[in-house]
């Protein structure tokens, strides 16, 4: 890979040492929960999967697999209640989706994800006693082994992975302070428990609240109770606090947030790790396809792999 | 090794205990998979590892992949870690992993072909080695070379001599060139001791709400279900055009084999064995599944005919009834 070291390569390339092992899972779905908009969660049993993912590790789901199952709800000329139309044609790749919560006592993950291509459509049709076919755990998750106050700052969807683990640091005895920016409040994703409606970011961020970390929603069309703009705008006042540079962060969102996170996190001198995305092939860090760019410590910069090297890095590591 | 079935086959003196090769690209160095609970390595006949060149490369920028119908569009653009990282921190690591072990090389210029080559053939290590001619995601990435058939006997003739007989050379073929058979016919003439075919088809795709192409390099290679009948006329061409011209040169099939149906139609149009690639990225174990339901296949058609030869897999090879 790219310019480095032949003795750095063989970590970053050749050395499957300190990767966790992947399964291959047959989960199966407890409850299909259509959420606002395009977002959808799936409640998922899949105890060996529970019983080792880490926050940040993601789960390559092959959307494919029950499509006979499911192929009534998915061929239904007309648009369900989650707006599926007719499905043009099958996904043939997996799609790396993270985890929004893990229940390892119950053997329950759940899956939070907005429907943007063929594979989530296909996933949100997934109805109760579907079989899931599961590759994971995969990828490097969230560094978990600081003791300083978590500033989780998240954009859109961004939110579920961060959800999973902003419980794992409560957890951990760590403060947990959130940072939201959506669109509209209603499009904040998170529903949970049940609830069928969420009116406004105050239920919104219920589950935030619920699991003691304390939030904050930014959004764009400016509901009452959130801070109207964009997720920046709270940073800039969260980070105008004395003890700010005492917080580490952890951030997950679209590329552009995340490069303007990051620039105000290192300005500020807060260290921070952020959860990113890309398209992916083989998910295990074979065929090179899910790259972004990183600085090496010569100060170069090369493509990393983001299924094995990432999905979370540094964020000093990365070159937006 | 059920009943009596034999799928062993030979490449150019390489013994392969399946025909299932899992194709350049897909597996890395074929340590990564080495990750998953249940791999068995010594299932499929072996791996082909990433394209590599004589330096590392760092590849194209992102977006690199993208699935269209059917199939897989990709411009990875080679990265790699250079031919000395190969020969220094991968070989070591793959002795005795239980199935063949080819290489492949990729080069901008004849003389980096000869001296990636070169360096290869003497650290050993490995069985065989399948030299690209036929990237179409690097400028002068090798497709340049493959697409007629004096510039890849050029390549293929000076690997062919500077490897001198101590690993077969396969020259994998574009289906970019123009008369496929005349580029096959011209590599073996300059030495190719098997040919394989076909690497990925040139398309593009578009984000029409962004009026962009979906890759950052514009132009990819097509895989997967969605070319394989491209690739299955491809094979049988460039077998028809070797018998006619009376050479048993063994052929690689690929391109959008899935199942051991598909790995057998292209061994019925000549293939002697089968490399899968995209396939992998769903199922990394599906190389396994194929070259059991090749014995399954091979089964199914003993107990129909009831003749011994149904049961050795050599007796398909080329056997297409037209």
């Amino acid at each position: 890979m790219g310019n480095l070291e032949p003795t750095t390569d063989e970590q970053a390339t050749t050395a499957p040492a300190g990767r966790n092992t992947v399964l291959h899972e047959t989960g199966r779905v407890i409850e299909s929960l259509p959420a606002y908009g395009k977002h959808h969660i799936l409640r998922i049993h899949a105890p060996k999967s529970a019983a080792v993912i880490t926050p940040g590790q993601f789960l390559h789901i092959y959307c494919n697999g029950p499509i006979e199952q499911i192929s009534d709800r998915v061929l239904d000329p007309v648009p369900g209640p989650s707006g599926l139309k007719r499905l043009k044609r099958k996904p043939l790749l997996r799609r790396p989706i993270s985890v929004f919560r893990r229940d390892s006592a119950q053997g329950e993950i759940s899956i939070l994800f907005r429907q943007v291509g063929l594979g989530t459509e296909v996933l949100s049709a997934y109805g109760a006693g579907d079989n899931v076919d599961i590759l994971g755990p995969l990828g490097h998750g969230f560094d978990l082994d600081g003791d300083a106050p978590a500033l989780l700052i998240a954009g859109g969807i961004g939110i579920a992975p961060l959800t999973a683990l902003a419980a794992e640091l409560l957890g951990r005895g760590r403060s947990v302070t959130v940072l939201a920016g959506m669109r509209d409040a209603l499009s904040f994703p998170l529903l949970l428990d049940n609830s069928s409606t969420i009116l406004g970011c105050k239920a919104g961020i219920a589950l935030m609240c619920e699991i003691g970390a304390v939030s904050a929603v930014a959004s764009e069309a400016g509901e009452p109770g959130t801070h109207p703009g964009l997720v920046t705008g709270l940073l800039e006042m969260f980070l105008e606090q004395d003890e700010a540079e005492d917080y580490e962060a952890f951030i997950c969102g679209p590329g552009i947030m995340m490069a303007r996170i990051s620039d105000m996190l290192i300005e500020a001198g807060v260290p921070g790790q952020a959860l990113l995305e890309e398209r992916m092939g083989c998910g295990i860090g074979a065929c090179m396809a899910c790259v972004c760019r990183t600085r090496t410590r010569e100060e170069e910069t090369k493509y990393s792999r983001v299924c094995v090297d990432g999905p979370v890095f540094d964020i000093k590591e990365v070159v937006w | 090794m059920a009943g009596g079935v034999r799928t062993n086959v030979e490449i150019a003196g390489v013994s392969l205990k399946n025909p299932v090769l899992i194709a350049s690209g897909v597996c890395g160095y074929g340590l990564d998979f080495r990750c998953l609970a249940d791999y068995r390595p010594e299932a499929v006949g072996g791996l082909v590892l990433k394209g590599t060149t004589l330096k590392p490369r760092d590849g194209n920028p992102p977006v690199r992949l993208v699935e269209t119908a059917g199939g897989v569009l990709n411009s990875i653009g080679l990265q790699n870690i250079g031919v000395d990282a190969l020969i220094s921190d991968v070989l070591p690591q793959l002795a005795g992993s239980g199935s063949a072990v080819i290489l492949n090389i990729a080069g901008h210029e004849i003389g980096e072909y000869v001296t990636v080559a070169e360096r290869l053939a003497a650290a050993g290590g490995f069985n065989a080695l399948e030299v690209n001619i036929s990237c179409p995601n690097v400028a002068k990435g090798g497709m340049a070379f493959g697409i007629e058939p004096c510039t890849a006997a050029e390549v293929i003739g000076a690997v062919s001599h500077a490897v001198s007989g101590r690993f077969p050379v396969i020259a994998k073929l574009s289906p970019a060139a123009g008369d496929i058979a005349a580029v096959g016919l011209a590599c073996v003439d300059a030495g190719a001791d098997a040919l394989s075919l076909i690497n990925t088809v040139p398309g593009m795709a578009i984000d029409a709400r962004r009026r962009r192409p979906v890759l950052a390099n514009g132009v990819g290679g097509l895989s997967g279900p969605a070319i394989k009948p491209i690739a299955l006329l491809r094979v049988r061409q460039v077998f028809l055009a070797l018998k006619k011209a009376r050479k048993n040169t063994p052929l690689i099939g690929m391109g959008g084999i899935v199942t051991a149906e598909d790995a057998m139609e292209f061994i019925l149009a000549g293939a002697t064995a089968v490399q899968i690639g995209t396939a992998t990225f769903y199922d990394p174990q599906i190389g396994a599944a194929v070259a059991e339901g090749l014995e399954e296949i091979l089964l199914d058609n003993y107990r129909c005919s009831g003749r011994d030869k149904d049961l050795n897999i050599r007796h398909y090879i080329g056997a297409l009834e037209e």
